[in-house]
């Protein structure tokens, strides 16, 4: 699935632009940054609560797909402006991680 | 050997437009018109200051008290005179909301050595001087990464990156740094990968358990060498420190996410030679090779 559907399909809110037209296939959910640099693939979707700067750096090492912070919690701008600095994709859920990655699985990423 | 060498120095952009609360001293004493000289001069010895804001009973500000005022009082053996007969008023300050680059042009065109920081209401919260000014930009300055860049004649690039602990600010702008140069070169993406990771995480491992450190990087046609070397605390027991899960970090470093204990051994993991010494007291050195999967040119 393409980044850019899952986005429509649930309700993402897309607060840093990267590449939207990228193929999505597996995900990781965790807020422990040293867990996601050694287990995220490139790809994948990560899920978590932290919002702060270094979020970015893993993100970028790890070639995500895109970030999805869950919870509706908040960025603030300087994370915002850096992650479209490095082409980042931030997405915001209202869901909590455990609720949308149900969401995600049954959608078929798997 | 022919050795080039550049340091490049520079603060941040934005840094300048943090507000003055970065900078100002709070525990100020609250000291009020009918105090008199004398614990004045105490104060100023004691605390090493060398002008305090002068309040009314409210936290109002009222004037300031310098080191110069204090002078003249001394000239006119006047000391148990009270604070009203001798501050300055009225009072230049700065309203929590300025910028840094405004609290140094306002101390710059007055030649002022000291501005009182009031809230809304006029309440004074905290005083700039141009020591806590300079201190921030020094530190500022000393932060934002020093890169040093040798090419010495047999083909080796090496990279030199600062890194300051607990500077959470900065925090990955050396690793980041040292992949945008990397990228430079035409080096395969998975030993990009790895080589960032090793960065990471060993720059991560200065900024939370070190005082103060560097992250070099080393390239040749067939390998980069990473080297994180720290002055810190060390550890004690290094096999422990590489189980997966082993952490020492506090709570409120791991509410940011840090302190999976996985750093050392990601970095072990990615690295095709891995060394690490460490001295209790003395601090801590890294030491990884990723040989590269295509021949540089
Ligand atoms: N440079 C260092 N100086 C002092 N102690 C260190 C240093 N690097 C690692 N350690 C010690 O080794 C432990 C394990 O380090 P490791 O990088 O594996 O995990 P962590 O830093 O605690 O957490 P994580 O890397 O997952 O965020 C640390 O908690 C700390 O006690
Ligand atoms: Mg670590």
């Amino acid at each position: 699935m393409l980044l850019r559907e899952v986005i429509d399909s649930l309700n993402l809110q897309v607060i840093s632009e990267g590449n939207l037209e990228v193929e999505v296939r597996s995900g990781i959910v965790s807020d422990l940054l040293s867990y996601v640099m050694g287990n995220a693939k490139e790809g994948d979707l990560w899920l978590t609560i932290q919002t702060h700067m270094n979020v970015v750096a893993v993100a970028s090492l790890c070639k995500v797909a895109a970030v999805i912070v869950t919870s509706n919690l908040e960025v603030n701008e300087e994370v915002i402006d850096k992650a479209q600095e490095e082409g980042i994709t931030i997405l915001k859920s209202s869901l909590p991680s455990y609720e949308l990655s149900g969401s995600l699985y049954l959608s078929g990423i798997r | 050997m022919t050795m080039d060498s550049e340091v490049t120095n520079k603060l941040g952009p934005d840094i300048l437009s943090y507000s003055v609360e970065k900078v100002m001293v709070r525990n100020i004493p609250q000291v009020t018109p009918y105090w008199q000289m004398r614990h004045i001069k105490e104060l100023m010895r004691i605390r090493r200051l060398d002008g305090v804001p002068v309040t009314d009973d409210e936290g109002h500000l009222l004037g300031i008290i310098s080191i110069s005022d204090l002078i003249i009082c001394i000239e006119n053996k006047d000391l148990e005179a009270p604070v009203s007969k001798y501050m300055t008023t009225p009072v230049k300050c700065l309203i929590l909301s300025k910028t840094l680059i405004e609290a140094l042009r306002e101390m710059n065109r007055f030649k002022y050595g000291r501005l009182p920081v009031v809230d809304e209401e006029f309440k004074v919260i905290g005083v700039v001087y141009w020591w806590s000014l300079f201190a921030f930009l020094q530190e500022a300055l000393d932060t934002s990464m020093v890169v040093k860049k040798t090419i010495p004649s047999e083909g080796v690039i090496s990279y030199t990156y600062q890194v300051l602990g607990r500077d959470f600010v900065h925090a990955g702008n050396a690793s980041l740094q040292m992949r945008k140069s990397l990228q430079q070169l035409s080096i395969d993406p998975k030993d990009l990968r790895r080589t960032g990771i090793i960065a990471y995480e060993a720059e991560m491992n200065i900024i939370i358990h070190a005082d103060k450190g560097f992250l070099q990087v080393k390239i040749n046609s067939e390998k980069i060498e990473v080297t994180a070397e720290d002055k810190g605390p060390g550890i004690s027991d290094v096999s422990l420190a590489m189980q997966e899960g082993f952490t020492t970090a506090p709570d409120y470093i791991r509410e940011m996410g840090f302190g999976a204990g996985m750093g050392l051994p990601n970095i072990k993991r990615n690295s095709d030679i891995f060394q690490i010494d460490s001295r209790v007291g003395v601090g801590t050195k890294v030491y990884s090779v990723v040989n590269l999967i295509r021949r540089l040119k």
